[in-house]
């Protein structure tokens, strides 16, 4: 009989050591034994990765901040540009409403025609008050158009270039209109003033009417269409003395904020000047 | 006669800007003149003597977007044009001194042409308002503009005669 290789055996005993071992951890039974040995391992292994993180910090970390900053450019960047759209896109939204505004008026009125117009400009004098819209004789505008807002009346066309108008406002010192008092059914005229204020002329004494009247277009004179909101009395003026009332006028439109205008293409001023007897 | 040619294009630019933007910054009822302030700085600036050109240049252009008559608007600009070459010779030795008397002169001048030619072309307007709404927020804007106006026109004037060295 063959004699056991005494090396063979210690390497036996080994693996079924090995294996033994294996089996009573997986069975749990070592580990009380497993905690006692590990548990200092874990803390010089907590001990060495805090400073070696502190370290690969200390040469990492201002990479980094430099990746953040560039980041937070980036975002900075997306962020303008992104508030730049909101306000190009409520920009649109405005001008969309104004534009809706102007449709739903020329939907009440279908007799007229309109051509909208953007305001473009105004009249270096302070003395006058005058726009300048992007719409000229090229898109059918004439000289003496009426101009209006979905508000009321604007003024009307004081000349005409190919692809621009200039437009005289009611509120211009050499504006004057013909209107009537909604209620008392009375005739007056409305003149502007260098200030921008628009004025009530011409009333009769015998008319009673007070703040809150409203005027409207008479379409006496043949320069303006009938019935188109004008302005409100705010304060009248009676002087006993004088041959006529006025009153200061509250206009509908907003001049200051006046950004989009609608031109009545299809209305014929009527130029009455031949009728006016010439006075000696 | 390059400095003739170059009014024209600054002049069509500062229009678009009195028409767009400087008109509609009003206090009370006036507003700033930034061509009364450039033809102004210009004429102080330049020596070559351009400054008819340049009033003809700028009044041109105001007279085509304003309802003022033309011959007004000329009248003005020509005016404005000898009160800054008179501040110029006057105030040879101090050019800022020149800049703002011509462009307190020249606001003055404006308004009396103006006021005149409304009252000749048969427009009420009433003095006292005029001159409490008009003239005097007129005054603060243009003077409020007199400076940057005189520093962008010296800037153009070294760009278009890089030797020379008048803008002080």
């Amino acid at each position: 009989m063959k004699s056991t290789d005494p090396k063979r055996l210690r390497n036996i005993v080994a693996i079924m050591f090995v294996i033994g071992l294996i089996f009573l951890a997986l069975s749990g039974i070592l580990r009380p034994v497993l905690g006692v040995v590990m548990e200092p391992l874990i803390s010089i292994q907590r001990w060495l990765s805090e400073r070696f993180m502190a370290v690969y910090d200390f040469f990492s970390l201002p990479r980094d901040v430099t990746d953040l900053l560039q980041r937070n450019a980036q975002l900075e960047n997306e962020v303008s540009n992104l508030q730049s759209q909101v306000i190009q896109l409520q920009e649109q939204l405005r001008e969309t409403e104004v534009l809706y505004s102007l449709l739903d008026f020329a939907r009440a009125r279908p007799q007229d025609q309109y051509s909208a117009a953007a305001v473009i400009g105004r009249d270096p004098s302070p003395f006058l008050h005058y726009v300048i819209i992007d719409r000229g004789s090229d898109d059918g505008i004439q000289y003496g158009m009426p101009v209006v807002t979905q508000q009321g009346l604007v003024g009307r066309i004081d000349a005409v270039t190919s692809s621009a108008a200039r437009v005289q406002l009611i509120t211009d010192p050499g504006s004057v209109i013909n209107v009537k008092l909604q209620n008392q059914n009375e005739d007056a005229q409305i003149r502007g003033s260098v200030t921008g204020e628009i004025t009530l002329e011409m009333v009769s004494q015998n008319v009673s009417f007070e703040s809150g009247e409203i005027l409207l277009t008479s379409g006496l004179g043949g320069d303006y269409p009938v019935d188109i909101l004008v302005g409100q009395v705010v304060d009248v003026e009676t002087t006993e003395n004088n041959l006529f009332q006025s009153a200061s006028v509250q206009p509908v439109v907003d001049f200051d904020a006046l950004r989009a205008v609608l031109v009545i293409i299809n209305f014929q001023t009527i130029n009455i000047q031949p009728l006016i007897p010439e006075q000696s | 006669m390059g400095h003739i040619l170059v009014s024209i294009p600054v002049f069509l630019l500062l229009s678009v800007l009195q028409t767009v933007v400087v008109s509609r910054i009003e206090v009370l009822s006036g507003s700033g003149d930034i061509i009364l302030l450039t033809i102004i700085s210009w004429i102080i600036i330049d020596e070559e003597g351009s400054h008819i050109a340049w009033a003809i240049i700028g009044g041109f252009l105001i007279s085509i977007l304003s309802a003022m008559p033309i011959a007004s608007t000329m009248l003005t600009y020509f005016s404005i044009a000898m009160i800054a070459k008179f501040t110029s010779n006057v105030f040879w030795q101090s050019p800022i001194l020149a800049l703002f008397s011509a462009s307190i002169a020249g606001t003055i001048i404006k308004f009396v042409i103006e006021f005149a030619t409304m009252i000749f072309i048969d427009i009420p307007v009433p003095i006292l308002i005029s001159i409490t709404n008009i003239l005097l927020p007129t005054l603060l804007l243009n003077l409020f503009f007199t400076m940057p106006i005189y520093i962008l026109m010296g800037d153009l004037s070294r760009v278009v005669s890089p030797g020379e060295e008048n803008y002080a």
